[in-house]
């Protein structure tokens, strides 16, 4: 029998409002799965039983008198811990932080407790959402790993089971990171589809908010909950939400989807490269019209994304760098510190840039839906690597390895799904992601969905 | 004297920058951050390859009291 810490957020739903399984059975599971791997992953910074058992109580309480919710109700999930919640620290994973306690909950954490979630625990984040490893935490896959970041907390306790979604947030790929590398769906919806008041600010401009979950189903579920206009979020657009649920169950029959010819595929494990192809071949197959695309500015997209997030960054932590300049891990106060050294003037360079940028993938956009690329260009890399060898004497440092393919959709704005399409021979997981035009997550969902339920990758769990 | 550019930013250099920026930069900062930043900067010289024109910066500001938080 499966368990339940085994299953998708939606399966388990369907079996709380059935009444087969209480919120407080799958609370206690999934509280029980955390002991059972934190040991060996620490993926929590605090794990909230006694309050998540009660919420979970509250929400068995209201089902049996008939007041079901919806689907998130009675799920336990997970939280960054650079979002607000009330009454909890949010450390930010920072020592700087170590004291900053929540008053009331962020705007997605009192969507999801409207919805009836239950929250299990704050997951670590890498300090400050400020890189992609996440130091604290393992991967599931291979616990010499790291797990992506900065919501590597949030991708390692959703892929061992200890929630069924979790939060993260995305500023150069730090929901689609962790997502590709613990094997797991990670969505970054489109900029201001989702409200960021509340959760700690890394670059007000690039910074987006979204779930990371099992399957893509699961993932729209989330984004009903987590979608709409905010006027306390500047970048929150006035756009109505629509039902993501309704893209699930479809095919991929004339979908237009662009296969960059630049950009994407250059410096790509070879691994990655064939598994993201073969998605691609299976959606030609199942008649989706596959075209040509060239990235446009590719050579700038890494200048725009680092010429923004770290002047912003810089002055997010302004004061906090000259309080406590100690506190912070050593590779974060080096950016702090150089991004208070950078002319101006390039911050406003890029600003103009990326409007070209703007119009100009609205062009590359003409004819096409989506685009499908690797979400990363390489698998999970060692604990401490610094450095990916791509032969020929080109060798990267991993931060640029993890965020040049996840940038364009932060310096775009673009929604972008990460889905998992395939392992590695060593048992890593790989991933593509489907970047679909402005508001236009539900025609992502409806790609990634139906890959979903042509194919198993996604229901492959690690052994931890 | 020369007037062109220097390639890479040298570690003292930083302490003119850090002074404008009113950030304290001990000499082991300054040797930390200095070949960061000099990648940094380095990664920006992309941005001008391309022309600009008129084109304004995407930053924009609504002066309508609506919705203020």
């Amino acid at each position: 029998m499966t368990a339940l810490t085994d299953m998708s957020l939606r399966s388990v739903a369907a079996k709380i409002r059935s009444g087969e399984v209480s919120p407080v059975d799958v609370t206690r599971e999934c509280l029980d799965r955390a002991t059972a791997t934190e040991p060996r992953l620490n993926a929590f910074s605090c794990i909230l039983a006694d309050s998540a058992m009660a919420e979970a109580r509250a929400a068995e309480a209201e089902i049996s008198a008939g007041a079901w919710r919806g689907e998130l109700h009675g799920i336990p999930v997970g939280i960054k811990e650079l979002y607000d919640v009330a009454g909890v620290p949010t450390t930010s994973s920072s020592k700087v932080r170590e004291n900053w306690s929540a008053q009331t909950d962020s705007a997605s954490v009192a969507q999801l407790r409207e919805a009836g979630a239950v929250i299990l625990g704050k997951t670590h984040t890498h300090e400050f959402a400020y890189g992609i490893s996440t130091p604290n935490t393992r991967n599931p896959w291979n616990t010499g790993c790291i797990p992506g970041g900065s919501s590597g907390g949030s991708g390692a306790s959703v892929a061992v089971g200890s929630t069924f979604m979790a939060m993260g947030s995305d500023t150069g790929g730090s929901i689609r990171i962790p997502a590709a590398v613990c094997g797991t769906v990670g969505l970054k919806p489109t900029f201001g589809r989702c409200s960021r008041a509340g959760v700690t600010s890394l670059s007000w401009s690039l910074d987006h908010v979204g779930p990371l979950t099992r399957t893509v189903a699961d993932a729209a579920v989330c984004l009903n909950a987590l979608a709409g206009y905010d006027p306390r979020d500047p970048g929150s657009v006035d756009i109505p939400a629509e039902d993501y649920t309704a893209a699930l169950g479809q095919d991929v029959r004339g979908l237009r989807i662009g296969v960059p010819t630049n950009y994407y595929f250059d410096r790509c494990d070879a691994e990655v490269e064939a598994a993201v192809r073969a998605a691609i071949d299976l959606f030609a197959a199942e008649g989706a019209v596959i075209s040509d695309v060239e990235i446009p500015y590719a050579d700038q997209i890494m200048s725009v994304e680092f010429a923004l997030c770290l002047p912003e960054a810089s002055e997010y932590h302004r004061l906090m760098l000259r309080d406590d300049p100690d506190l912070y891990t050593e590779d974060v106060r080096t950016f702090l510190e150089a991004g208070e050294l950078m002319p101006a003037t390039r911050y406003i360079q890029a600003l103009r840039v990326r409007q070209l940028m703007q119009r100009a993938w609205a062009k590359a956009y003409e004819d096409i839906d989506l685009i499908v690329a690797p979400a990363v260009p390489s698998p999970a890399t060692r604990v401490g690597q610094e450095t990916v060898d791509w032969g020929n004497g080109a060798i990267e440092p991993v931060t640029p390895v993890f965020v040049r393919l996840s940038a364009p959709a932060n310096v775009t704005g673009l929604p972008s799904i990460a889905t998992p399409c395939g392992f590695t021979e060593a048992g890593l997981p790989v991933a593509f992601q489907a970047i679909a035009r402005p508001f236009g997550e539900a025609t992502s969902i409806r790609l990634c969905d139906a890959y979903q339920r042509m194919t198993d990758w996604g229901e492959r769990r690690p052994a931890l | 004297m020369s007037d062109s550019v220097p390639e890479q930013i040298e570690p003292s250099e930083l302490l003119v920058l850090g002074r404008a920026a009113r950030l304290e930069l001990t000499s082991d900062r300054r040797a930390v951050v200095a070949p960061a930043l000099d990648g940094i900067l380095g990664l920006l010289d992309a941005l001008d390859a391309v022309d600009l024109g008129e084109t304004p910066p995407t930053n924009s500001f609504d002066p309508r009291w609506r919705d203020l938080p």
